[in-house]
């Protein structure tokens, strides 16, 4: 089952949820104002936002659990967080400050991990590699960085290594609006930016491999894994389509070419979000102009329009849920588990490292009877080959029992025919006493 | 019955019970024959296994009257083991509860509910204390009580009379296993334990604590086998579960970290430095806490240890490490914390001792008591392997904190690290972090594990018995090779605190080098770990930037791969079989070598680089492994074909719209050749390629370079007719639906045609050549996608650094042009002309330059 989760940034806007196969519009969660990039996923257990607050104070993550539609853990962390993102375990949130801090919480236990400085400017959005090793942030001023989390974690190469990230791009000219990173080993990241432009990096190399112009401001991205299409929705309410375009003549610049593009006409409102399913057939796009729409990749038509309560769409999740919870949404507390704890304002000194918590995941394991798991026969053979070898001392000590027990068999046997003898030997002399007797009296 | 009723076949259910009744009357023992050969009740047990004898219904089973006849048979069956079970004599009993196990397994599930409890009471009356009965007769019990609860375990609905009946048996079977029996009886009821714990675990739940005892005993104690320690070490693991909270597995966890780290203490006396082992317990228990009550409960445990050699010690070490470990990667019903940061430490701290005397010490052991020690290390450094890979295993991606430390340390155990053995598991626990932490941790370990498995694949590298002509080029990448493994070796370690590692660790490759040869294991595991960082992370740059080599590491180890490849393959499969009076499972057979040394071929073929250097000849090895019938390795052969495919038809796959099949199918007709053009190509450029054998035995390939050579000759002759061939322009239906462009293109077409002959004129390159002949196979591709053209010139000349394979970039870009032009004229006016037109000219200026690039090149 998906589902279409969108919020937006004004006050109160709360979180729509719809189901993308039927188009049922189910639960809504409450007092939700988010950032762009703010709205995640943790773990498919619970819903996270961070919050725009008027407040310039601290920031706040807020939580939300399936079933309920009121906000469950509120966080307040020590500056404004924007963007968030959490890996696929969900056992980390990873926020952006406004101050180009970037902050690393464990979900379990809500310990603010590592807090490091990103950037002199704010963070605007941030992004994993595919295998989750690497984060990829964007900046206001454009600049994009790549760490690798180990790295951070490694005191020791921290300190050898004059910076901490793996590669820092500045190609872009105005801020960095969405990050997408697409394969494995050899990765690429696209981001796209305020300054109408989508480039293309090679993760691997940290070189830029690819530029595309655009006619207006590019506000979100998203990547089709199977068709290398990439979906580029901009200011003028258009969604672009782009197919990554691996040869060029320019040495070693991958070009990209504009292939189409996704327009309904009713609407100029700029493009702010954008999400495909796991199939890449289904492309969600949220726009300023408070509705929701799906576009099949493959007619380019619009196959469903979700009106979002309240204002402006900035943020677009598709969310899969396994199968067989039968839309049902998994519970928090199932295991168990109390609340996820909230994430911490500061982080603790080194010293305490040695507490972070690691939980071991309940694994649903099968508990299905198998045929391994019976041994009796194979007891059985083993003890009857012991027992022919009558060598071992187990086998002798049954031996042994069996032997008395025909033993005292026997005895008993001999009884008998001790009896028996006896008896027969009365009678016979009974016989013969008699006889002579009867003889002596005849 | 009657002589002539006959069946119908071997599967009429007539059958089944005919064979009973005559298994009954003929095989098994009754009270009044003595009990002679036990070999019959396998044959019994198979029997009845095989036709299912006690299944009592089949599918087919519509006869009422016959199934009626099976029933009675089974219950006479039930009887007759009743009556043994209860008999005097011990082997009869013996065999009786022998057959009421397998019952218990085979039976129909109607019979087993109706009747489980009564055979529980039969079996439990021999558990129970009764003098007479031999052990014999407890172990046959145990094992059939193990498995009524093993088939009990899969019903739902009797949960509850299941767990009130396995309450009744737990006190007799701590009892067994507290008494002085022999070891089978202990191994009988550990089983039995563990089969309740698994599927009613909540009936220890009252006698937990006497349960803890009675295990910890046996494993602290120092008189069971090994194998019996591993059983125990299971159960005492698994023990947390009966009562499944959080408490219970974290206190059990602490108690067994605090008991090896105290056995430690005093087995590691003079051999490590004392802050160590502070520091670790000092990790286990919060300052403000008390200690938990020891392991088993029982105080005297730490007197006992006194007294009992070192030997003991590190067996119970080791067990209690496999519990740790069993405890990380089963699952457990609630979540619970992990108290990661002394399970590390306990590793580094027996990682760490290598059995060298620490100096301030020294007088404190004698060179026995270091000898024993010595000899019993390495099974111990085995299990703190093992305790790691449990780690990464169940942490998953909460290790993040961890990861680097755990880099550390297996870096700097590697370093001091020669017994294959502990090799093989290094570098398993090397693959596991790479697979589970991708790309990232690739930066930290590719030096490693190039450096080490070229010391491991040493032997295979300078493969002697191989021909002369192919040795001169084996030899020259191998010891470039081992130069710079050497050389990086200096500066490889950082870490301050390891100084006297770093010593002994310098001369190791000349060691290696003179005597080793390493076992086939090992190599296989290299091999593995290599594989593994090619899949994970083969296009990443390695990390030491500064030394410039950085670019190099891929090319140094397909170099490799290829050469181990060709060697271990060299002189003819292996037979995969294992000989009946071979040595059993554990050792690893040449064959698997071969295997393995072609799946990591096979990785460095596939992991993303300009373009495979070595395809060709893989492709003949490949090819050639297939032929061997019916063997794993011909059906990895055929999977690696499969996979290689890709990269010999780089084929279409639809890019955005599904519509363009139809022209994406005629041009990649007329595009087959090319990619093949640049690998023959790539043979040219491969100095090594000139003697190669393999290659040059392999018929298809050079004839096809022969009628290359021919078509380069006819060329020239000619050259106007690529652009000038009207009928060939029509054929490609979308070249004439954009007027401009196609002007412009046929503008580039007889410059481009001429500069490739320029070329041609005064170079013979094989690289032109290629470039030509795919313009001649194929003109309207060139008209339409100058790439086609550049194609190799532009491969070549970013041959380090560009990631993307060759025939997917041509396939690409190919696709999008003609998307473009067909489908969507809207897209350029969005663009308002400016990208587009770039580009386009970009492409037509930049050919030229391009292709005349490729000459330095390829010198």
């Amino acid at each position: 089952m998906e589902l279409v989760m969108a919020s937006s940034s004004t006050v109160d806007g709360g979180i729509g949820c719809w189901d993308l196969k039927t188009g049922t519009e189910r639960l809504q969660y409450r007092s939700c104002a988010s950032p762009p990039h703010g709205l995640i996923c943790v773990g498919k257990r619970l819903l996270a936002s961070s919050q725009v607050r008027e407040s310039n104070s601290s920031g706040s993550i807020f939580y939300w659990s399936w079933n309920k539609p009121q906000v469950e853990v509120k966080s307040f962390p020590a500056e404004s967080i924007k963007p968030l993102v959490s890996n696929r375990d969900g056992s980390y949130i990873i926020g952006g400050g406004s101050s180009g801090y970037i902050y690393l919480w464990e979900v379990a236990g809500g310990k603010l991990l590592k807090k490091w400085s990103g950037h002199y400017r704010a963070v605007t959005c941030l992004s994993f590699s595919d295998d989750e090793s690497l984060l990829i942030s964007g900046f206001e001023d454009g600049c994009v960085r790549v760490w690798s989390l180990f790295m951070i974690f490694d005191g020791l190469r921290r300190e050898e290594a004059n910076h901490l990230y793996v590669h820092s791009f500045h190609e872009h000219t105005l801020r960095v609006t969405d990050i997408v990173s697409f394969g494995s080993s050899n990765a690429i990241i696209a981001s796209v930016s305020e300054d109408c432009t989508c480039k293309v990096w090679s993760l691997s190399e940290g070189t830029l491999i690819g530029n595309i112009v655009f006619s207006s401001k590019v506000y979100s991205l998203a990547l089709d894994p199977s068709d290398h299409a990439l979906y580029a929705g901009c200011m003028d309410g258009k969604i672009y389509i782009a197919a990554l375009k691996a040869e060029s003549s320019r040495g070693n610049n991958y070009q990209i070419h504009l292939t189409g593009s996704l327009t309904d006409h009713r609407s100029i409102k700029a493009v702010t979000c954008l999400a495909l399913d796991a199939y890449g057939i289904s492309l969600v796009s949220g726009s300023d102009d408070g509705m929701l729409r799906v576009w099949d990749t493959k007619t380019r038509n619009i196959i469903r329009v979700f009106k979002h309560p309240k204002g402006p769409v900035n943020n677009v999740l598709i969310v899969r849920l396994p199968l067989y919870l039968n839309g049902q949404m998994p519970s928090l507390r199932r295991h168990g588990s109390l609340l996820t704890p909230a994430l911490e304002k500061y982080a603790s000194s080194t010293e305490e490292n040695a507490e972070v918590k690691a939980l071991i995941a309940h694994q649903t394991t099968c508990n299905r009877p198998l045929d391994g798991l019976y041994h009796s026969s194979e007891v059985m053979n083993d003890q009857g080959k012991e027992l022919q070898q009558q060598g071992s001392s187990v086998a002798s000590d049954m031996e042994l029992e069996r032997l008395k027990l025909d033993c005292t068999r026997s005895m008993q046997m001999v009884q008998q025919w001790k009896k028996m003898y006896e008896t027969l030997h009365q009678y016979c002399v009974n016989e013969l006493l008699d006889g002579d007797l009867t003889g002596n009296s005849s | 019955m009657a002589v002539f009723d006959n069946f119908i076949n071997m599967y009429d259910i007539k059958l089944k019970p005919r064979l009973l009744r005559t298994l009954i009357k003929e095989h098994v023992p009754d009270e009044k024959h003595p009990f002679r050969n036990p070999s019959e009740l396998s044959k019994v047990v198979s029997m009845i296994k095989t036709h299912k004898l006690l299944g009592e219904s089949s599918m087919e089973a519509t006869d009422k009257k016959q199934v009626e006849i099976w029933t009675s048979t089974v219950d006479a069956w039930v009887e007759r083991l009743f009556s043994l079970v209860s008999s005097s004599m011990p082997d009869k009993r013996w065999a009786g509860i022998c057959l009421l196990g397998v019952t218990c397994q085979e039976c129909s599930d109607e019979r087993f509910l109706a009747s489980y409890s009564v055979w529980f009471h039969k079996l439990l009356s021999h558990i129970q204390q009764s003098p007479g009965d031999c052990h014999f007769v407890k172990v046959a019990s145990c094992a059939s009580m193990s498995d009524l609860f093993t088939r009990l375990g899969g019903f739902s609905n009797v949960k509850k009379e299941g767990t009130s009946h396995a309450g009744k048996l737990i006190q007799y079977l701590l009892q067994l296993l507290t008494d002085d029996y022999s070891e089978a009886v202990w191994e009988g009821a550990v089983c039995l334990l563990l089969t309740i714990m698994t599927f009613f675990p909540s009936s220890i739940h009252r006698h937990y604590d006497s349960a803890e005892a009675a295990i910890a005993s046996k494993i602290i104690s120092r008189r069971s086998s090994v194998h019996m320690l591993k059983k125990f070490s299971h159960c005492l693991a698994l023990l947390p579960k009966s009562r499944g909270d959080e408490d219970s597995w974290s206190l059990m966890m602490q108690k067994i970290l605090l008991t090896i780290n105290v056995h430690l203490n005093d087995a590691f006396q003079g051999l490590e430095d004392e802050t160590r082992c502070r520091e670790a317990v000092r990790l286990l228990v919060a300052p403000a806490k008390s200690h938990p009550p020891p392991l088993g409960g029982q105080n005297e445990a730490s007197e006992k240890l006194k007294k009992r050699s070192e030997q003991s010690v590190i067996s119970s070490i080791s067990t209690l490490m496999l519990c740790c470990s069993t405890m990380l990667t089963n699952s457990y019903p609630v979540q619970v914390n992990v108290p990661v940061r002394p399970l590390l430490a306990l590793i580094e701290r027996v990682l760490m001792v290598d059995g060298s005397l620490s100096q301030s010490l020294l007088p404190l052991m004698t060179s026995m008591q270091q000898e024993l020690i010595c000899s019993q290390l390495p099974s111990l450094h085995l299990h703190s392997l093992e305790l790691l890979l449990s780690i990464i295993k169940g942490l998953r991606s909460q290790l993040l904190p961890y990861a680097a430390d755990i880099v550390r340390l297996i870096k700097v155990y590697l370093k001091g690290c020669t017994l294959p053995e502990l090799r093989i598991q290094v570098y398993l626990v090397i693959k596991v972090l790479l697979i589970s932490k991708g790309l990232g941790m690739v930066v930290y370990f590719a030096q490693e594990v190039i450096d080490n498995a070229i010391i491991d694949l040493d032997s295979l590298i300078h493969d002697i018995g191989n021909n002369a002509s192919s040795d001169a080029y084996r030899k020259a990448p191998s010891e470039s090779l081992l130069k710079s493994s050497r050389r990086k070796r200096k500066h490889g370690n950082r870490s301050g605190s390891f100084e006297e590692h770093n010593d002994s660790v310098n001369m190791e490759p000349e060691v290696f080098k003179k005597g080793r040869t390493s076992s086939t294991s090992l190599k296989i595991a290299a091999l593995e770990a290599i594989e593994c960082l090619l899949s994970v992370g083969g296009s990443l740059r390695s990390e030491s930037s500064q030394a410039g080599n950085q670019k190099f590491w891929r090319s140094k180890i397909d170099n490799l791969l290829m050469i181990v490849a060709t060697n271990a393959c060299d002189g003819g499969w292996a037979k995969e079989e294992k000989s009946v009076f071979g040595p059993n499972e554990k050792t690893s057979s040449y064959a698997d070598l071969q295997l393995a040394s072609l799946r990591a071929l096979l990785a460095a073929l596939l992991s993303p680089v300009v373009r495979p250097t070595y395809l060709s000849q893989a492709l003949d090895l490949f090819r050639r492994g297939r032929q061997e019938t019916g063997t794993k390795l011909a059906e990895f052969c055929v999977h690696a074909l499969l996979a290689l495919e890709v990269l010999i038809h780089p084929r279409y796959l639809p890019l955005v719209d599904p519509s363009q099949t139809s022209i994406n199918c005629i041009s990649a007709g007329l595009n087959f050749k090319l990619p093949e053009n640049k690998y023959s190509h790539d043979k040219k450029q491969n100095p090594f390629l000139v003697n190669d054998e393999s290659w040059n035995q392999d018929g298809d390939e050079t004839d096809y370079l022969l009628t290359n050579v021919e078509k380069n000759v006819n060329y020239p002759e000619n050259p106007n007719e690529t652009s000038g061939d009207p009928e060939v322009e029509n054929i490609d239906p979308t070249v004439g639906s954009s007027g401009i462009k196609d002007s412009e293109e046929q503008e580039q077409q007889p410059a481009m045609a001429a500069s490739d002959h320029f070329v041609m004129g005064d170079n013979k390159d094989a690289v032109m050549v290629d470039a030509q002949l795919s313009m001649e196979n194929s003109p309207q591709e060139n008209a339409i996608c100058h790439s086609v053209n550049v194609g190799p010139g532009r491969t070549e000349e970013e041959s380090a650094n560009s990631e993307i394979t060759p025939g997917k970039d041509f396939r690409v870009d190919k696709d999008d042009g003609l998307a473009a032009r067909s489908e969507n004229p809207i897209i350029f006016d969005s663009m308002k002309g400016k990208g587009s037109a770039l580009e386009l000219d970009d492409e037509g200026m930049d050919s030229f330059p391009d292709i005349i690039d490729a000459e330095p090149d390829s010198d």
